[in-house]
Formats: structure tokens, sequence, C-alpha cells
């Protein structure tokens, strides 16, 4: 009886927290796509490719997560203390996911910045090279 | 039909799809990145691919394999629900960590790679 609940909260929390990593995933990636083909200069293939390695990474280090936080330890005895340790699960998951998104996205402009860098250098080397072009 | 063969079971499907499905994208995507930054030279990146595929295979099999033995008696379903989720959590964990690992160790070798072959031109 006590564990039904327990069980119960299992089944709301594995399909909240699992999809929600898949979308805030699925968000980031197809939007980082962008960020990808700036760094790798209009490459597509090698872009989508690193964007995928990425994107992989994110669900297994999140959805890892996210099985690692299941244990329910409060033993909740009615529907109240059930929401309330559900709600504060998926609360915290989802407040770690979006520092996440953030941290990722901090990434994918460091990298767009670098290669900007990178190019102007490129840019300045080939100007001062009298026998171009 | 105990809780944990179901569990073990679970688990089981689980791991092949981890290994399998997933280390196929990396497989076939890391070929791409490695392509990339190792100027195409095609040797040393399917060497590479093909050592770390080999690698991520043991470790998901031994890693498994391994942990089944010291699963507690399961007695319930949340119990079950649990240390499924809680082994299956630190595998998929470790190995998210470890996939971002290599990916920046393979970024830093071939930064080396490029600075002695542009030392050697210089000389």
């Amino acid at each position: 009886m006590d564990t039904q609940l327990t069980v119960i909260a299992y089944t709301v929390y594995l399909p909240l927290a699992i999809g929600l990593t898949l979308y805030v995933a699925h968000t980031l990636f197809k939007n980082g796509r962008v960020f990808m083909m700036d760094i790798f200069n209009g490459k597509e293939e090698i872009a989508l490719a690193t964007n995928r390695l990425f994107e992989v990474g994110f669900y297994l280090l999140n959805i890892g997560f996210a099985l690692l936080i299941l244990e329910i330890t409060s033993n909740p005895n009615n529907a109240q203390e059930t929401i309330e340790t559900l709600s504060y699960k998926l609360g915290g998951f989802a407040i770690y996911l979006g520092i996440m998104l953030f941290l990722n996205l901090y990434l994918f402009f460091r990298g767009k910045t670098k290669s900007r860098e990178n190019r102007k250098r490129n840019e300045l080397l080939h100007m001062h090279q009298p026998n171009n072009g | 039909m105990t809780f944990n063969t179901a569990g073990y079971i679970i688990f089981g499907f689980l791991v092949y799809f981890i290994t399998f499905h997933v280390g196929l994208v990396f497989y076939r995507n890391g070929k791409v990145y490695m392509q990339q930054l190792f100027n195409d030279d095609l040797h040393l990146v399917d060497a590479i691919n093909n050592v770390l595929l080999v690698g991520y295979y043991l470790l998901n099999l031994g890693f498994t394999t391994l942990s089944i033995v010291y699963w507690p008696s399961i007695e319930s379903l949340s119990e079950l629900v649990e240390c499924v989720a809680h082994n299956a959590g630190i595998m998929i964990l470790t190995l998210g960590a470890m996939h971002y690992v290599n990916m920046f160790g393979l970024l830093m070798y071939s930064y080396v790679q490029h600075k002695n072959k542009n030392q050697q031109t210089f000389n």
C-alpha cells in the first residue's frame, strides 16, 4: 500500500524527466546548428556530425542524472505528499537542465567567438602575403 | 519470474540499446569529427575510431555483467524501478562524462599534432 504511491510517483517522474530532457536537447541542438555552421565555416557535414555528437553526449549526461536521482526516500502516505515529493524532484531536475542549457549555450558562443578571431587572424595573414591572387 | 529476473531483462535491453545504437551514432559521427581534426588522415581516424568502439563495447559489457552480481534481492516493484534506474543511471552518466572527455582529449591531441607539423615546416 505504501509503496504503491511511490511506484505511481516513479511512473509520473520517468516520462516527464526523460521527455523534458529530449525536448530541451532537441531545441538546443536544432538551433545550435547555426552556431556549428559558423564555427566550421559552412562545412555542413562536419558541423552536423559535431552537433550530433554533442547532442547524444547531452542526452547521456542528463538522462543518467535523471535516473540517478530517481529514488524517493520520503515514503509518501497520501496524494498530497506524493505530489509534493514529485514537484520537488521535477523542479530540481528542471533547474539543473536549465543550467546545462545555459552552459552549452555559453560553449556555443565561445566557439563562435573563437572561430571569428581565427578567421580575422587568417585574413590578416593573407593580406600581408604579396604573392596571393 | 522473480523481480530480479525482470530487472535483469529490462537492464539487459537498456544496455543493448546503449551499447549498439548509441555506439553506432558515436562511430559514424566521430569519423567525420576526427577527419576534420586530423586533416583527412583516414588511417589514423579509422584506427582511433575502431579502438574507441571496442573500448566502448568492453566498458559497457564489463560494467553491466559486473554490476548484476552486486544487485540486492529485490522485494517489491518500487525497489525494482529504483535498482534498475540506479544502475542504468550510473552507466549512462559515466558514458556521457567519458564521451565529453574523449571529445576534448581528441581536440587536444589534434592541437599537439598541428603544432608539431607547423614546427616541422619551419625547420
